[in-house]
């Protein structure tokens, strides 16, 4: 059952729920591809999120009642919409204290705090495979499910005001990676030395909504490698 | 070659058009002009095309500069190609610029010039600014646009991922920025003023809001401290959000705040535990997980962008169409 809500004059939501569920989020994925497929003139942009679909439009051009007939009349084809096969993406990490850098500054404690090893911390965060809900909050940041509640810890009291790009992190029952370096409260764990965002590459983003990923352990020499590799991919 | 020379930078000049679209699905702010009329109005007056975004084929319109508070100092170099293929005048012809949105009473060599209207401008000529008199924001547009590179559709500055404008920054001392190519219509009806309509930013009507998806979370009296405060605007404001000072507001429940983290628009009023409004504006996050009690109407938009810290604000609710 989709409910439709005004944001404003300038977009639309449609809501398919209210929780976060992998159905609820695979109907949203489902709505998104099919408005897609119409082509609706005015719509300037689509956020889709966990149970919701925000299609933004230009009030100059159409209207909420307008879009809302458009979108109800092709609520009844959307089950039928085939979403493509999520992709598995793997990201690399180093985990822990390594290099001059410390780039998992909290990792021990996260172990402590669930008493675990570092090794067994690094060994349940690396062995689920993560459902891309959506992205959201700075450019690239992907909203994961299917953390292991074992490694779960809540955020730092007081918030890191520089988080470099690249870090692996965990909030609560979260887990997540910082695209770009921002401010920010989550127990670091460790950093990638993939690039999630970065607008002089196509496709810009790493990931999309409906995509997977699991994360891989890597070693210093690993992940200096896939840094030089990759400086050499932007330059050439 | 035409070009702006930045002798100063003000306190926060950015590369602005009408933003980057289509991306807001990876988390991709749209940025653009906070002020989006005076964006328009600015680039129509010097001949500029303007854009309508759209998900197809977008052209973004012209770049130009949005000023915050304090204007900058702008050096004016070089001749636009008009003037190099004639060598008709004396002094060269650089460009044509138009001045919309705060007042913050503009000069060309000292002497005061008029907003809304397009001024030519010499090589050698310096735009200065005396100072703010009204609004927050002001735009000044050029003949053919700042010549920035495009990044993801758009010349948009979005200060957070560094990205667009010159640098992903704002504009410091020393800064040279290339005017576009362009066929000058302005300047080719020169004797003919173009008049357009100047927004009234100094009126105390309140601000248009349409009630937002989690209006209901607000009870009676919630709803009664949100349209009768007049609230003012923190000096935390920022591109991202107005942040509000006042009454806070009263919500249902203790988690009544939270939401799951979705999708917000140019506009929404978010309700954060402290119970004080934040209006999200140009470089606002794409989704956040707080209440979303109203919606600015894009028509008073430009009202609220060009409110600064201290100004007050007040809301009223409009009709809008009730689905579910």
């Amino acid at each position: 059952m989709l409910k439709y809500f005004p944001s404003g004059d300038s977009a639309l939501i449609v809501k398919a729920g209210d929780q976060i569920s992998v159905e609820i989020n695979q109907t949203i994925r489902r709505l998104l591809a099919r408005v897609e497929m119409e082509r609706i003139s005015g719509i300037t942009d689509f956020i889709p999120s966990y149970n919701e679909l925000m299609v933004c439009f230009n009030p100059s051009v159409t209207d909420f009642r307008k879009l809302l007939d458009t979108i109800r009349s092709l609520e009844p084809t959307i089950a039928d919409i085939q979403l493509p096969p999520s992709a598995l993406i793997e990201v690399p990490v180093l985990y822990g204290e390594n290099l001059s850098d410390n780039f998992g500054p909290d990792l021990e404690d996260v172990a402590r705090f669930n008493k675990l090893t570092v090794d067994e911390v690094i060994q349940i965060h690396s062995s689920v495979t993560y459902l891309v809900y959506m992205l959201g909050f700075t450019p690239g940041f992907c909203y994961l499910g299917g953390m292991d509640s074992r490694i779960a810890m809540p955020r730092k009291e007081t918030p890191r005001l520089k988080i470099p790009e690249g870090s692996v992190g965990i909030a609560d029952q979260q887990t997540g990676i910082y695209p770009i370096e921002s401010p920010g409260g989550w127990q670091l764990i460790g950093k990638t030395p993939l690039k999630l965002f970065d607008p002089n590459r196509k496709p810009e983003f790493l990931f999309e909504i409906g995509d997977t990923l699991r994360f891989k352990p890597i070693s210093e020499t690993e992940y200096i490698k896939l840094i030089q590799e990759q400086a050499k991919q932007t330059s050439s | 070659m035409a070009e702006i020379i930045i002798e100063k930078g003000g306190m926060l000049t950015t590369i602005q058009d009408s933003g980057r679209h289509g991306y807001q699905r990876f988390g991709m702010p749209v940025s653009g002009a906070m002020d989006l009329l005076s964006l328009q109005i600015a680039n129509t007056l010097v001949g500029n095309p303007c854009d309508e975004p759209s998900l197809v084929g977008n052209i973004p319109g012209a770049a130009a500069l949005e000023a915050t508070l304090v204007g900058p100092e702008i050096l004016f170099v070089g001749a636009s190609e008009e003037t190099s293929a004639s060598f008709s005048s004396p002094t060269l012809f650089c460009t044509t610029i138009a001045i919309t949105g705060a007042d913050m009473q503009p000069c060309i060599n000292g002497k005061p010039i008029q907003m809304y209207t397009p001024i030519k401008v010499m090589s050698g000529d310096r735009l200065t600014f005396l100072g703010l008199k009204t609004g927050c924001r002001t735009y000044i547009a050029f003949a053919g646009g700042l010549n920035v590179p495009l990044v993801m559709g758009s010349r948009s500055t979005y200060l957070r991922a560094k990205i667009g404008g010159l640098e992903g920054r704002a504009l410091k001392t020393g800064d040279v920025i290339p005017l576009g190519s362009f066929t000058n219509l302005a300047d080719k009806n020169s004797s003919q003023k173009i008049t357009c309509e100047i927004p009234d930013y100094q009126t105390n009507r309140p601000i248009r809001i349409i009630p937002g998806p989690e209006i209901k979370r607000l009870d009676f009296e919630g709803i009664r401290t949100f349209l009768t405060t007049e609230y003012t605007v923190s000096a935390n404001s920022d591109r991202m959000g107005l942040r509000l000072g006042g009454q806070p507001i009263h919500i249902k429940g203790t988690k009544g705040h939270d939401i799951i983290s979705s999708g917000i628009s140019f506009g929404t009023i978010q309700l954060p535990g402290n119970g004080l409004p934040i209006i999200l504006m140009a470089d606002r996050q794409t989704t956040g997980g707080y209440a979303r009690i109203a919606n600015v109407l894009t028509d008073d938009l430009p009202r609220v962008a060009q409110l600064k810290p201290g100004d007050k604000i007040n809301f009223v609710e409009v009709p809008h169409i009730h689905t579910n």
